[in-house]
C-alpha cells in the first residue's frame, strides 16, 4: 500500500521514471543502479571451475573418441591438453569479462582491446 | 550426529516403475513442483491488480522483471529481449529453488548436478541451434579467432570448439558446487553446535553468519547462471 504521508516516495519514483525514460531514448541500458553483486571471493572460484570444466570436458571427449575409434590413449592425451588450453581460455575470458563489467559492452566480452 | 550429506539424499515419495524404468516421484521432484507453483503464484498474484502504484507483491514482480530485462539488454543486447520469457523463467526457477532450499528441512534440488546439467545443456543446445538458424554455416567462423594466422587454425579451432563445448559443464558445475558446498558447510557447523556443548556458541555464531552468506550465494548463483546464459546468447547473436 502507498503511504499518503510520504510524498518523497513519489519524488523518488519520478526520478527513476525520468532516468528510465532517458535511458530508453538513448537506447542504452537501464539506469545506473549498482545492483550487480560484486564479490571477490567468487571470482577465483569461477576461474577454477572454468579450468576444471575445460580439463574434464576435454579429457572426457578424448576418452570417448578413444573408445569409439579404438586409438589407444592418444586421443585422451590430446583431449586433455586441448581441454586444458580451452579451460585456460575460458578462465581468462571470464576474468576479462569480470574486469570490464563496469563498462558498457560495445564489443564482445573477450575482445582484446 | 546426522551426516551433513544426508540432506542431499533422493527419497522416492510415490514409486512409479514403468517397464523397468524408475520414474518415481521423489522429494527432488516435489520441491521442483513446489518451486514452479511458488513462482507461478508470485507472478500471477503480483500482476493481478495492475495497480499504477504497486503493492508489495507487485513490487517484487516488477523488480524481478526490471532486473532480468536490464540483464538481457546489457549482456545480450536488444535482440536478446526476444528470449526474455525463457531467461526470466530460468532466473525465477533457479532463484526460487535456491531460496526454497534455505527453508530448514526442505530439499535443494539445485545441489544436484544432474538437474543443473540438464538445464545448462538445454540452454546450450537451444542457443547453438538458434545461432545456426541465425547465421547458417557462417556461425562456424565463430570458432576461428579473427586476426589469427591461418597456419594456426588446426590448433586454434579445436581449442575454440572445445572451449565452446565445455560451457554447459562449467555453467552447471558452478551452480551445483556452490549450492552443495554451502549447504554442507551449514550442516557441519550446525552439527558442531551440539557436539561442543557450552563452547557451541562459537559455531553457532559461524552458523548464523553462514546462513546469511548462503542467502547471498542463493541469489548470486541464480544471477550468474542467468548472466552467463545472456552472454552465450550474445555470442550466438553477434558472433564475437
Amino acid at each position: 500500500m502507498p503511504e499518503p504521508k510520504k510524498p518523497s516516495g513519489f519524488d523518488d519514483f519520478d526520478d527513476r521514471l525520468a532516468k528510465l525514460k532517458a535511458s530508453r531514448r538513448e537506447g542504452k541500458r537501464g539506469p545506473d543502479t549498482d545492483e550487480r553483486p560484486h564479490m571477490d571471493w567468487g571470482r577465483g572460484l569461477q576461474a577454477g571451475i572454468e579450468l576444471i570444466a575445460g580439463v574434464a570436458g576435454g579429457s572426457l571427449f578424448g576418452w570417448a573418441l578413444d573408445q569409439w575409434l579404438e586409438t589407444g590413449p592418444f586421443l585422451l592425451i590430446g583431449g586433455f591438453m586441448l581441454g586444458a588450453a580451452a579451460g585456460t581460455l575460458n578462465a581468462i575470458r571470464g576474468m576479462q569479462r569480470l574486469m570490464n563489467e563496469g563498462d558498457d559492452r560495445p564489443k564482445g566480452p573477450d575482445s582484446p582491446d | 550426529m546426522a551426516s551433513p550429506l544426508e540432506q542431499f539424499e533422493i527419497k522416492p515419495i510415490v514409486n512409479i516403475l514403468i517397464e523397468g524404468v524408475d520414474l518415481s516421484f521423489t522429494n527432488s521432484a516435489l520441491w521442483m513442483v513446489l518451486t514452479t507453483v511458488a513462482v507461478y503464484w508470485l507472478v500471477v498474484l503480483g500482476t493481478r491488480h495492475h495497480a499504477m502504484v504497486p503493492g508489495r507483491l507487485q513490487s517484487i514482480v516488477e523488480l524481478a522483471y526490471e532486473f532480468v530485462a536490464n540483464l538481457i539488454r546489457e549482456n545480450a543486447g536488444k535482440e536478446g529481449m526476444r528470449f526474455f520469457p525463457l531467461i526470466f523463467t530460468l532466473f525465477m526457477f533457479i532463484l526460487m529453488g535456491n531460496m526454497l532450499g534455505m527453508i530448514p528441512g526442505s530439499f535443494t534440488w539445485t545441489s544436484h548436478i544432474i538437474v543443473t546439467f540438464f538445464m545448462a545443456i538445454c540452454v546450450w543446445i537451444g542457443i547453438t541451434v538458434y545461432a545456426f538458424y541465425l547465421h547458417g554455416v557462417k556461425f562456424l567462423g565463430f570458432f576461428m579467432p579473427s586476426g589469427a594466422p591461418i597456419v594456426m587454425a588446426p590448433l586454434l579451432v579445436p581449442i575454440e570448439i572445445l572451449s565452446y563445448s565445455v560451457r554447459p559443464i562449467s555453467l552447471s558445475v558452478r551452480l551445483f558446487v556452490n549450492m552443495m558446498a554451502g549447504h554442507t558447510m551449514m550442516k557441519v557447523f550446525a552439527g558442531f553446535i551440539v557436539a561442543m556443548g557450552v563452547f557451541g556458541v562459537a559455531p553457532l555464531a559461524v552458523s548464523v553468519a553462514l546462513t546469511g552468506f548462503e542467502f547471498a550465494v542463493a541469489f548470486l548463483q541464480a544471477y550468474i547462471f542467468t548472466v552467463l546464459t545472456c552472454i552465450y546468447l550474445h555470442d550466438a547473436i553477434h558472433m564475437h
